[in-house]
């Protein structure tokens, strides 16, 4: 059984959230939905930082490495002087560097929000219901202490 | 130290007198002495009015709690336009002096300089006034006194510090110039918000909110500065034209120059890309507060690694002029009331 409580404003929205913790409810049963990201909840709820960020970090230190190491290599490997440049010009494999770094990091952060989400199993994120414009708390099992 | 307005108009004139004496009657050496001084804080009094005018441009609220700081500064351009006229006494500074141009002659550099100061004042004076009283133009003034910042900074790139180098041109550097002053006007409103929420003044949530916001802007502004001080180095790195690479030749083959452009790359963008990459230290006053000095600092790095393979300086006469510099910033910041009367 759920206990469902919806709000037109924000500010509404947030105090009865704020209560509710305050009231003792677990903030594991408690599931918002909003019409747009509310930092607020996540301060309310005190969520833990998702290991996403761990993903995006593995994934651009990789993107970066990967970048230089290439380019140093394919450079070393093939050594045409260009522009009277040395072989190895790291100023201009920054770019190739940079733009590796942002691939891998958007790549595997992807990769890991699947992983995490345990998608593709839709039937996990898809909400039958729909709420619209407006703020909504749903408590699990019905606790309302 | 609570003044009035005519108090402080007056402390501003004796200010101006003293750093005008100083530059040209007791002052022996230091010729960029002047030009670091003025650099450096036209970008630190422009540019928190330019963050007040783009939040009103966006109609974004983050800004709103700290507006009244933020236009705090505003009559300080027109101590700058006048402190800039001490500079028709030091044209020698300027080698191009000896072959005067059209644009590089020394009547036109004064003359549109000030006349560009001067306008931006008068449109920060509109802007305030239209945007302390919520009148319906004050967006439109928001985006006029943007558009003359961009100019002024721009101009001041160009003419005050490019030009010490003529004929070496660079059509990227009044882009950073500008970005930057927008850049450190974040870094004073996170500090003010770090003040106000010491002093217990104002809504405490809102103005940690401030803080949070700047902090994060001043993360996004790290990388875009990081972007276009890379793309300027990139270009005549590549081009490798000698006239363009004499700039960067001299600053990084030298010492002490080689050892501030490391720290310069260091202070405005690794340490605040780094700093302030997580949301708890965003949310940190301490962390906040040490990286917006340190912007701050950076920026005068910055200013001096322009003019100092060029010009030499005084350094005593430098403190003092810039002691002199930070409690007028002080003052006006600490009387903003009586500064602001133009709403009522």
């Amino acid at each position: 059984m759920k206990n469902q409580y919806r709000f037109d404003e924000k500010h509404q929205f947030l105090e009865k959230l704020e209560n509710l913790i305050k009231d003792g409810v677990s903030s594991k049963k408690i599931i918002t939905y909003t019409p747009y990201p509310v930092h607020e909840v996540e301060h309310i709820l005190k969520v833990k930082a998702s290991p996403l960020r761990f993903f995006t970090l593995i994934g651009a230190l990789a993107g970066l490495l990967f970048g230089f190491l290439f380019t140093i290599w394919a450079s070393l490997d093939w050594p045409i002087i260009r522009g009277g440049k040395p072989i190895v010009a790291l100023p201009a494999f920054i770019i190739i560097a940079f733009e590796l770094t942002v691939l891998f990091g958007g790549v595997i952060s992807f990769i890991g929000y699947l992983l995490l989400s345990r998608l593709p199993d839709f039937s996990k994120i898809q909400n039958p219901e729909e709420y619209g414009n407006q703020f909504v708390i749903q408590i699990q099992d019905g606790e309302t202490r | 130290m609570n003044l009035s307005y005519r108090n402080l108009a007056i402390v501003s004139i004796v200010v101006i007198v003293i750093i005008g004496l100083i530059e040209t009657v007791v002052k022996i050496g230091g010729d960029g002495n002047l030009l670091l001084l003025l650099s450096f804080w036209s970008a630190l009094i422009q540019g928190p009015v330019a963050v007040a005018a783009a939040a009103e441009v966006s109609r974004g609220k983050w800004a709103q709690p700290m507006k009244r700081e933020l236009l705090a500064f505003y009559p300080l351009i027109l101590f700058v336009a006048l402190l800039f006229l001490f500079i028709s006494f030091q044209m020698d500074i300027y080698k191009w002096t000896e072959i005067q141009h059209r644009w590089l002659n020394k009547s036109f550099f004064i003359s549109r300089n000030f006349v560009l100061l001067l306008l931006s004042f008068f449109v920060a004076h509109l802007f305030a006034r239209a945007s302390l009283q919520q009148k319906k133009s004050s967006q439109l003034v928001a985006v006029l006194y943007l558009f003359v910042f961009v100019i002024s900074q721009s101009l001041i790139a160009v003419d005050w510090i490019m030009s010490l180098e003529y004929p070496w041109m660079s059509t990227m550097f009044p882009a950073i110039y500008f970005m930057e002053s927008f850049y450190v006007g974040l870094a004073i409103l996170a500090l003010m918000a770090v003040v106000t929420l010491r002093q217990k003044l104002g809504n405490k949530v809102e103005v940690k909110k401030v803080m949070r916001d700047a902090a994060l802007f001043m993360f996004g502004f790290a990388l875009a500065w990081a972007g276009l001080y890379y793309g300027q180095f990139l270009v005549i790195w590549y081009g490798n034209i000698p006239w363009e690479t004499s700039f960067f030749g001299i600053r990084m083959e030298y010492s002490p120059f080689k050892e501030m452009m490391t720290l310069i790359i260091v202070i405005l963008f690794i340490v605040p890309f780094v700093g302030l990459i997580s949301r708890k230290a965003k949310e940190s006053i301490a962390v906040v507060s040490f990286v917006s000095i340190l912007v701050l600092i950076g920026l005068l790095i910055e200013r001096l690694f322009y003019i100092l393979p060029v010009l030499p300086l005084n350094a005593f006469w430098l403190v003092i002029e810039f002691i002199l510099m930070s409690a007028i910033f002080w003052l006006f910041f600490k009387n903003r009331e009586q500064v602001l009367r133009i709403d009522k």
